[in-house]
C-alpha cells in the first residue's frame, strides 16, 4: 500500500456526450498546498467533485493510500477526505457552532451526540478563520463571507488528511483571503494534503507549492508556481500577460 | 448537541400543553363534561376502576365514545403531519415543502376514495391506509422524479408540480365521488376538506400505530436531516447517503400522511405552520425539532378541531377549512419572505 498521497490516473468524466475532465493524472502529496488554476469551463470544479467522490468518473481511477476511493464505505471516506463545495445553502437559521459540528458526523453514530471533545474542537477551528465568539449566532444573520469562513471551519472540524476546496476565497476580503491561504498553507505544512480550486493567479502563485493548470478537462501544467506560471502559459491559456516581481517573488498580472 | 435546559424546559411546557388540551377538547362540546368528571372518566377506563354510579352514562358515552378518539386521533394526526413536514422542509432545503401543498395528501386521498368505491377496503381494514399509503407515496415519487435533474432538486419545479399534481388528484377524487351515486356532497367534502368527525376507535388504531412507528423510526435520520439543510454536496461528504436515504424518508413519509389521511381526509397546512413555529422555539437541529414538532402538532390539530366543532356550533366546519385559515396567510407570509431574498423566520 501506497500510503500518503492521493493518485488520480487516467481519469475523466463526461455528461451527455461532452467530456468535461479529459484523461487527468497527478497526485496529490501530503504536507502539500496544491492549487487548481483554469479559465472558466476548464473543469476545474468538476475535478474537485470528483476527487471528493460526488460524482463517479466515467473512466479512470482515485487512489487513497493505494485503494480506489469508490471502494471506500461513505463515514470512512469522509474520515480522510473533506471538501468545502462552491456554493454553501444557507436556508434555514441553524447556529454557527451546528454547522460546524456537521463536520463531526462522520464519526458519530446514528444516535450519538457531538461529545464535548468535538465541541471545544468545533471552537478551535471557527478561531482558526477568524471566528471566535460566533458560535451561537444564526448562519442566517452572517455575511457572505462570515458564512463562508463558517463552512471553512466545518470542513476543518472533519479532521481529514485531504482537504478540498472549491474557490474557497470567494466572499472574503483581502485580509481573510491572506490569512485562508496562510492557513491552507500551514496546514499542509502539519501532514496534511490541501487542494483548491482558485481563479486569483497572484494569490495561488504566492502561496501554494504546486500549481495544476486545467484547460479543456485536461491538466495543461504542473509544477512549482514559479516555472508553471510561465508567460507563454499565461497568454496561451488565460489571454492575460504577466510577469514574475524579482523582488518580491510573486506574480504581476495585467490585461 | 447535548439538550440544554432552555429545550428541556420547552419539551416540559409542550408536554403539558398537550394533556391539557386533549381534556379541555374532550371536555368542550355541545353538552360539556367539568375537566375532574373527564380525567375520573378515563382514568377510570385505562384502569378498569370502578368510577361508581355517579357518573351519568351519557357523559361516559361522550367523553370515552365520541370525544376521546376524536380527540387522540386528531392528536396523532396533527403530530404526525407536523413531524412529515420537518422531514421534507430539510428533505427538499425547501421552507415551503408540506404534504398538503407538494399534493401527497390528495395523491393518498384520491386510492382511499378508490379503494372505497371498488369496495376493496371491506375485505381487511388495514387496506384503506395501504391504498391510501400507495396513493401518497406514487405521488411523492412522481414529484420527486419530476423536479429532479442531475441529483438536485429544482425548488421552483418541485412546488409547481406538487401544486399540479395535487389539483389533478383532487379533481380525480371528485369525479368519483360524482359518479358514485350512494355518496353525498358531505362525503366529497370530508375527503377534500379533511376533519375527524364521527372517527371511532378503529380509526384511531388504524391510523396511530403507522404513525407512530413511522414516526418513532424517523428520529433516526435527525443527523442525516441537519446536513442536508448545508446543500446535497455538504450532506454526501459528511458522509450521508443521500440517494439511499431520500428513499427511506420518502416511503416513512408516505406512510404517516397516508395513514392520516385514510382516516381524516386532506387536512392541510400543519405540515407548515408548526414546524417553522417549533424552530423559533426550539432552533433547527433535527432531534430537538422533531420530537417537538411532533407534540406542537399533536396540541394544534385537536385544538383547530375544537374551533371547527364549537365555532358555529350546532354546525361543524370542515377541520380543513380552519387549518386553511391559519396556514394559507402563513404560507404567503413564508412566501413573500423567501422571494425577497431575506432568511426564513
Amino acid at each position: 500500500m501506497e500510503k500518503g498521497s492521493i493518485k488520480i490516473s487516467g481519469l475523466s468524466y463526461g455528461v451527455n456526450g461532452k467530456t468535461i475532465v479529459d484523461d487527468v493524472s497527478f497526485e496529490i502529496k501530503r504536507n502539500e498546498f496544491l492549487c487548481i488554476v483554469g479559465p472558466n469551463g476548464a473543469g476545474k470544479s468538476t475535478l474537485l467533485r470528483l476527487l471528493a467522490r460526488i460524482i463517479n468518473p466515467t473512466a479512470g481511477h482515485i487512489l487513497l493510500d493505494g485503494e480506489d476511493i469508490s471502494k471506500h464505505e461513505a463515514k470512512e471516506l469522509y474520515r480522510k477526505i473533506s471538501f468545502l463545495p462552491q456554493t454553501s445553502y444557507f436556508d434555514f437559521p441553524l447556529s454557527v457552532l451546528e454547522v460546524v459540528l456537521t463536520g463531526r458526523y462522520p464519526y458519530l453514530g446514528i444516535f450519538e451526540s457531538e461529545s464535548e471533545e468535538d465541541i471545544r474542537r468545533a471552537e478551535d477551528c471557527l478561531s482558526l478563520v477568524d471566528m471566535k465568539g460566533f458560535s451561537r449566532r444564526k448562519i442566517t444573520t452572517l455575511s457572505g463571507g462570515e458564512q463562508q469562513r463558517a463552512s471553512i471551519a466545518r470542513v476543518l472540524a472533519q479532521g481529514t488528511d485531504f482537504i478540498f476546496l472549491d474557490e474557497p476565497s470567494s466572499h472574503l476580503d483581502i485580509h481573510h483571503k491572506f490569512a485562508l491561504m496562510e492557513l491552507l498553507g500551514s496546514l499542509a505544512r502539519e501532514g496534511k494534503g490541501v487542494a483548491a480550486v482558485l481563479h486569483d493567479l497572484d494569490l495561488a502563485s504566492r502561496f501554494c507549492d504546486r500549481i495544476l493548470v486545467l484547460e479543456n478537462g485536461r491538466v495543461s501544467a504542473l509544477g512549482e508556481p514559479s516555472h508553471t506560471l510561465s508567460k507563454e502559459l499565461l497568454s496561451s491559456v488565460f489571454k492575460v500577460r504577466g510577469s514574475w516581481d524579482p523582488g518580491r517573488g510573486n506574480l504581476l498580472v495585467f490585461r | 448537541m447535548p439538550a440544554g435546559k432552555k429545550t428541556l424546559s420547552v419539551y416540559a411546557a409542550l408536554a403539558s400543553l398537550l394533556v391539557l388540551t386533549v381534556v379541555a377538547c374532550v371536555s368542550i362540546g355541545a353538552v360539556s363534561v367539568p375537566f375532574d368528571e373527564v380525567i375520573r372518566i378515563i382514568a377510570g377506563k385505562l384502569l378498569w376502576l370502578d368510577t361508581g354510579a355517579e357518573i351519568g352514562k351519557s357523559q361516559e358515552l361522550i367523553v370515552w365514545d365520541v370525544r376521546l378518539p376524536r380527540v387522540l386521533l386528531a392528536a396523532t394526526i396533527g403530530g404526525g403531519l407536523s413531524i412529515v413536514g420537518a422531514v421534507m422542509q430539510a428533505m427538499f432545503r425547501n421552507p415551503l415543502a408540506e404534504p398538503g401543498i407538494l399534493g401527497w395528501s390528495s395523491g393518498g386521498a384520491f386510492f382511499a376514495v378508490l379503494a372505497i368505491y371498488t369496495g376493496i377496503h371491506q375485505k381487511w381494514f388495514l387496506l384503506l391506509p395501504l391504498a391510501a399509503f400507495a396513493g401518497t407515496l406514487l405521488t411523492a415519487y412522481a414529484v420527486y422524479g419530476i423536479s429532479r435533474y442531475r441529483g438536485f432538486v429544482e425548488n421552483t419545479t418541485l412546488l409547481l408540480c406538487g401544486v399540479a399534481l395535487g389539483t389533478l388528484f383532487v379533481s380525480l377524487t371528485t369525479f368519483v365521488l360524482s359518479i358514485s351515486n350512494a355518496w353525498s356532497m358531505k362525503e366529497m367534502l370530508f375527503w377534500i376538506m379533511g376533519g375527524v368527525d364521527s372517527r371511532t376507535w378503529t380509526h384511531f388504531a388504524m391510523s396511530a400505530v403507522p404513525v407512530l412507528a413511522a414516526s418513532a423510526m424517523l428520529l433516526f435520520y435527525a443527523k442525516n436531516l441537519n446536513a442536508r439543510l448545508l446543500g446535497y454536496e455538504t450532506a454526501k461528504t459528511v458522509g450521508i447517503d443521500i440517494e439511499k436515504t431520500t428513499k427511506h424518508l420518502i416511503i416513512l413519509s408516505s406512510f404517516i400522511v397516508g395513514a392520516s389521511v385514510a382516516v381524516s381526509g386532506i387536512v392541510g397546512f400543519v405540515g407548515l405552520i408548526i414546524p417553522h413555529s417549533v424552530r423559533l422555539l426550539i432552533g433547527v437541529d433535527h432531534r430537538r425539532l422533531l420530537p417537538a414538532s411532533f407534540i406542537a402538532g399533536a396540541i394544534f390539530l385537536p385544538a383547530a378541531d375544537l374551533i371547527a366543532r364549537t365555532v358555529m356550533s350546532p354546525q361543524e366546519l370542515r377541520l380543513g377549512i380552519i387549518t386553511s385559515f391559519i396556514g394559507v396567510p402563513f404560507f404567503v407570509f413564508l412566501l413573500r419572505r423567501n422571494f425577497s431574498g431575506r432568511e426564513i423566520l
